[in-house]
């Protein structure tokens, strides 16, 4: 509990003294408007009434003024209605006041939680990440903060509203007569209570409702992706039935929630009324009978209106912030998991690309080791192929350079530098890595390749085409083999907008793009991460060509099956179950008994099964 | 996405729209009416509660005259007890209303979606379809029945108030209603403003949405270009301007509240000098005047609801001409047996059914730009085996479809034993083809559910049968609820070849003469491809069929092997001819035996 008033207090730094204000503003508004109906009743009863002479009792609320000034003032009746305009103006300037100061300060708070929670998402370990569900991120950084920002930004002025007057309408309708107080306020902790129940209670029926929703979007989303084997089976009375069921029982349980609404509106109505009727029955009895002035009836009248119907709404803001609680511990359980650590003192060395592995292990949960006992050596500007099946190890190794993963044990040294005294953004602006599947940004296709250009990112936003970044650029689409399709494929060229709101690439294109991103880093290390999947045979050739005309300046890392790949790496290696099983040139390895071989024989083989069916 | 033929985005003129509109309500005449007098009587408490104010004040509290006091208190009662009733009876009618509209136009959509052919899915997302079916529908039938209500009642309350006054004093009634022209000028531009400053808000909103997503889901390639401050710096950005924007838009709307609320006080503080000044004159009595005080702050309710519904129902018109645009759509594909509109040829349902085809010069395109068949001609004799192999986008998944009839041929037929396929009954032609798509569509529910949909009336022990053929059985037995294990939302609690063979028992349960099969391009793992392509020999037996085939198992195996290419048909025959000839076949073959080969050895290195 601590802890979280301390993290609400974090979160609302620089935007307390709005809701202060907000708060302020409340209070003196609702003065403002208490001010009218004494107003009123002053008017109705001693301007126009002259004093007793509706039989009132005297009261200690009516200001003392001599007979003359009443009758100065009965002859200008309309000062008393300025009165009521400048208090009205008052009470609408402070509302205004309110509702800027509530929002600024709802707003500032949804800003700051937003980016904080942004930046930790994105500071979060790689394998924390992997564990995390991205819609379930993204819900928490989207709807759940959006009702933390509702509940802060009307609720609880709301709140604090109802409270102040309350508070403040009690002691002048005390003041102004107490039998009359307790009469006024005789039902409202009835109104109170029932909406506090109803609001906690009615959430269930609404689950059950939502409930019901859900399962009729799903049989409607399941029959619309599913049409085709629907109507391959002439299953279409079927599913008429199925979705029938379904939108019926969703009917009937908005049908039950209508029901239980429409009682407690109802009902709630019927007390909201009995009592303003309760005031006017009581009121006229005792006016007649001398108790009560006509001006205080009419007041008393306003006052229950003020607060009757405000008071059927506490409910639902007590309810709401039982849904704000739960939304900030879903932010607070992200805000929790540990960012990434740098080590104390991190070096920055110059890095050219020598790499030992010496006794390399990791594990990602402890006992279940995904690398074992690693060791190789690869000089700068030589080419590696890693080769193994899926969960052979192959990613996780590759993973370990950029410091995305951290090895347990043994030790990584980069150009004689143990890899985890390195500093982790700097080893990675050095190493250039392109997924299997990798990711683009909402942006340009020009601002998605030159993202990874150190030298042009120094200030976000757009990129400026700079003769010198265009080259350099230039340079990159080439190797990537990329600008033809770039320059034939979208009217826009360069500035095709990418993502939700652009074209959507191929599988191929992707990979290619992501290979230009990479290279433009001028990387000391690249890691192509089985990123020429999709690309065919011929533009992998292609590619590869090129990446080898850039060789002696790049260590590259190549994860692939293909064996063309393989034979021209400086060094193979071959990954099973997290060993290193076998490692050398290919010329070595395919004179070496062992899976190399085997799949190099392949190839042979393929004659030969052909002779040996076309002979049966 | 393939598009074809335009017809999208055709919009239902608005007359029509009130016409269909109004048909869905007829069934709730008698609501309708109810929701009529209640809202005229709610609005007629209202508009009269100062009545009761004024007579309390008039009669009793200066008149001093307590005759009748009794009745006055039971007439208060019972004007708080009608208050409740009818809040009571607009919730649970318009509830009725609204719940019942909405079922009933999902329930026809529905329907008639599963009429409509592939095309029209083709060029529509599912998430559009979902969206008209359940957003659009929700709001148009809320705005439908809740804002009849609000402006019966509005109307209702701003007409009575307005005679309650009059009759009681017209001088008084014209001073007080001078602020109605006013307010209600600035009730509307209010309207129009915020609903357009919080469409700016949801834009920007939506921005923000997805900006984090694109941080969430980019996060691990942000940490590998080192960009986290600057991903920070472009995010904080625009929820900078988010801020600003819903700043600002709550500033111009807080202005409203204050404003309504000074004219409404005007209104009153005119009431009160002129009444009040009519009182010392005794032109007006007490109450009278208390009256017109109320009156006058009350009248920007009623307004405000009135123009809150306008811009609701602009809204909501949208959505019911998108709602209707997709109930009019013309099913492409018509169907003889049931369809009346059908062109008149005789339905002649096929006798003694062997499974032989025949695509005879058929022609057809996705869209006329580009043409997937041309001249197509092809004889699958009965119980044949066709492997169709080629590239992607060759047209293999054409063929089938065309042959489901997902599609028509634009020229050219499809002949069953002699008989145009168009002359059948759509289900009983269907009823002759078993489909296996590539990634098997899997309904929620149980493993025996979705066998059963193959055939309804199936016994649980067919049910059994039918997985023992397709090699199902085992692996489902191993699962730990057997038959009633719930294989998740599209299956996903099953791995592909495990799904795989759950719609082959599928198919092997309805029975048909020919049998559609897209093979699997992923790979499934070594023990359940074996049991696939035992399952495969024993179905594929005594059946024509279609195989999209990928592995070289498949294809050795096929009658005959298709070959095709952007051009068309570039070769057929049996493997060993192809083989022969050592042409586009023989790389292909070449190709594949390398990867496959080369796959199960890194398979097998990892036992």
């Amino acid at each position: 509990m601590r802890d979280k008033l301390k993290f609400i207090g974090e979160i609302m730094r620089g935007s307390r003294a709005h809701f202060a204000v907000a708060a302020a503003a409340v209070a003196v508004g609702t003065l403002f408007s208490y001010l009218i109906p004494l107003i009123v009743r002053f008017t109705i009863d001693t301007v126009i009434g002259g004093e007793g002479a509706t039989g009132a009792v005297a009261d200690s609320f009516s200001p003392e003024l001599s007979p003359a000034t009443l009758a100065w003032l009965r002859d200008r009746l309309w000062l008393c209605g300025l009165a009521m305009v400048g208090c009205a103006a008052l009470q609408g300037g402070f509302d205004y006041l309110r509702a800027r100061s509530a929002s600024v300060a709802s707003e500032t708070m949804a800003f700051n939680l937003r980016n904080r929670l942004f930046d930790h998402i994105g500071r979060l370990g790689f394998q924390t990440l992997n564990t995390l569900d991205t819609g379930d991120l993204i819900q928490r950084g989207t709807s759940d903060l959006q009702t933390i920002r509702q509940f802060l930004e009307s609720q609880l002025v709301e709140v604090t509203r109802v409270l102040i007057m309350v508070a403040a309408a009690l002691p002048i309708m005390l003041l102004l007569s107490p039998p009359m107080t307790a009469v006024s306020t005789a039902v409202l902790p009835v109104v109170l209570i029932g909406s506090i129940y109803y609001f906690f209670r009615v959430s269930h029926h609404y689950q059950a409702m939502a409930e019901s929703e859900a399962a009729m979007s799903n049989v409607l989303q399941e029959n619309l992706t599913g049409i085709r084997t629907v109507q391959a089976f002439c299953r279409e009375p079927y599913e008429c039935e199925k979705f029938g069921l379904a939108n019926l029982t969703y009917r009937e349980r908005m049908r039950d929630m209508m029901r239980i609404v429409s009682t407690y509106w109802g009902f709630s109505a019927f007390l909201c009324m009995g009592q303003i009727c309760l005031v006017l029955v009581v009121g006229a009895w005792w006016a007649s009978r001398g108790l009560l002035t006509i001006g205080t009836l009419a007041a008393f009248l306003t006052y229950v209106g003020m607060l009757v119907w405000p008071i059927r709404q506490l409910g639902h803001a007590l309810s709401e912030a039982g849904r704000a609680n739960v939304a900030l511990n879903r932010i607070q359980a992200v805000l929790h998991k540990p960012e990434e650590q740098n080590p104390a003192n991190p070096l920055r060395p110059p890095i050219r690309g020598g790499i030992e592995f010496r006794n390399v292990s990791f594990a990602y949960e402890p006992g279940y080791p995904a690398l074992k006992d690693l060791s190789f050596t690869v000089e700068p500007g030589q080419t590696v192929a890693i080769l193994g099946r899926t969960g052979s190890g192959k990613s996780t190794l590759v993973n370990l350079l950029p410091r995305l993963l951290d090895y347990a044990s043994g030790s990584i040294r980069i150009d004689g530098v143990e890899l985890n005294r390195i500093e982790r953004e700097w080893i990675r602006s050095h190493i250039g890595v392109v997924l299997q599947e990798p990711f683009l940004y909402s942006k340009t296709i020009r601002e998605n390749i030159a993202l990874g250009d150190p030298r042009a990112h120094r200030s976000p936003g757009r990129i400026e085409p700079g003769a010198e970044a265009k080259r350099r650029m230039m340079e990159v689409v080439k190797i990537a083999d990329i600008h033809r399709t770039i320059e034939n494929t979208f009217h826009e060229g360069y500035e095709t907008m990418l993502g939700e709101r652009g074209v959507t690439l191929s599988g191929g294109q992707r990979q290619r793009l992501a290979i230009a991103r990479a290279l433009i880093k001028d990387p000391a290390i690249l890691i192509l991460d089985d990123s020429l999947s999709a690309v065919d045979a011929e533009t992998d050739r292609r590619i590869q060509g090129a990446l080898r005309q850039r060789r002696g300046c790049t260590t590259t890392f190549i994860i692939s099956h293909r064996l063309s790949t393989l034979a021209r790496a400086d060094l193979v290696l071959v990954l099973q179950h997290g060993h290193l099983v076998q490692q050398g040139t290919h010329s070595q390895l395919i004179r070496e008994p062992g899976l190399y071989q085997r799949i190099y024989q392949i190839q042979n083989q393929l004659e030969a099964d052909l002779q040996r069916e076309m002979a049966d | 996405m393939q598009t074809r033929r335009d017809q999208d985005n055709r919009t239902v003129a608005k007359a029509a729209v009130l016409r269909k509109l109004l048909g869905y309500a007829r069934p709730y005449a008698r609501q309708f009416l109810a929701l009529l007098l209640i809202m005229l009587t709610y609005a007629g408490l209202d508009a009269a509660m100062p009545l009761l104010t004024r007579a309390a004040i008039d009669r009793f509290a200066v008149g001093d005259d307590m005759r009748g006091f009794g009745w006055f208190a039971l007439v208060c009662f019972l004007f708080a007890l009608g208050r409740g009733l009818t809040v009571r009876g607009m919730i649970a009618t318009s509830g009725i209303i609204y719940t019942g509209l909405g079922h009933d136009i999902r329930r026809d959509c529905f329907n008639h979606l599963q009429k409509l052919s592939f095309s029209f899915f083709d060029q529509r997302a599912v998430g559009w379809l979902m969206a008209r079916l359940t957003s659009d529908t929700q709001e148009l039938s809320r705005t439908f029945a809740w804002g009849l209500a609000d402006l019966i009642d509005g109307l209702g309350k701003l007409i009575m108030m307005s005679i309650i006054m009059f009759v009681l004093d017209p001088l008084l009634a014209l001073i007080v209603l001078a602020v109605v022209p006013p307010l209600a000028i600035m009730i509307v531009i209010y309207q129009a403003v915020t609903l357009r400053l919080f469409r700016e808000v949801r834009r920007a909103n939506s921005e923000v949405t997805g900006a984090f997503n694109e941080g969430v889901s980019g996060a691990r390639t942000t940490k590998t270009l080192v960009r986290e401050d600057a991903a920070l710096e472009e995010f904080s950005q625009r929820t900078a301007h988010l801020r600003d924007l819903s700043i600002w838009a709550a500033r111009k709307s807080a202005l409203y509240f204050p404003a309504v609320l000074l004219l409404g006080t005007i209104g009153s503080a005119l009431a009160l000098w002129a009444g009040g000044s009519g009182v010392i004159a005794d032109r007006v009595t007490y109450g009278t005047l208390v009256a017109f005080i109320a009156y006058a702050v009350s009248f920007f309710r009623p307004l405000e609801d009135i123009a809150r519904r306008f811009p609701q129902l602009q809204s909501a018109q949208a959505g019911a001409e998108r709602i209707f645009s997709v109930l009019e759509t013309e099913p492409e594909i018509r169907d003889c047996g049931t369809d009346p509109d059908a062109p008149p040829t005789e339905a002649r349902p096929l006798k003694n059914f062997d499974g032989g085809v025949e695509f005879r010069n058929v022609d057809f395109a996705y869209s006329p730009e580009e043409p997937v068949l041309r001249d197509f001609s092809l004889r699958a004799r009965a119980g044949e085996t066709l492997a169709l192999v080629g590239e992607t986008g060759v047209g293999k998944t054409t063929i089938v479809s065309l042959l489901c009839r997902f599609y028509e041929p634009d020229r050219g037929a499809i002949l069953a034993q002699g008989v145009d396929y168009r002359s059948l009954p759509l289900a009983e032609w269907r009823s002759q083809l078993g489909i296996v798509l590539q990634d098997p569509h899997l309904f929620s529910g149980s493993i025996r559910d979705n066998i059963r949909y193959g055939r309804l009336d199936a016994t649980d022990r067919e049910i059994e049968d039918a997985a023992r053929v397709a090699n199902a059985h085992d692996f489902i037995m191993e699962c730990h609820s057997g038959y009633d294990f719930q294989v998740g939302e599209n299956g996903a609690h099953l791995s592909a070849g495990q799904k795989q063979l759950i719609a082959l028992a599928r198919v092997v349960l309805a029975d048909p003469k020919i049998l559609i099969l897209d093979e699997a391009t992923s790979a499934v793992d070594t023990e359940t491809e074996a049991l696939l392509q035992s399952a495969l020999d024993r179905v594929l037996q005594d059946r024509t069929s279609f195989v999209i085939a990928h592995r070289l198992s498949t294809i050795r195996r096929a009658d005959r092997i298709l070959l095709l290419n952007a051009e068309g048909l570039a070769e057929q025959g049996s493997h060993r001819e192809l083989i022969r000839r050592r042409g586009a076949y023989y790389r292909l073959y070449s190709s594949q035996f390398i990867e496959e080969r080369e796959t199960a050895l890194l398979a097998k290195s990892e036992q």
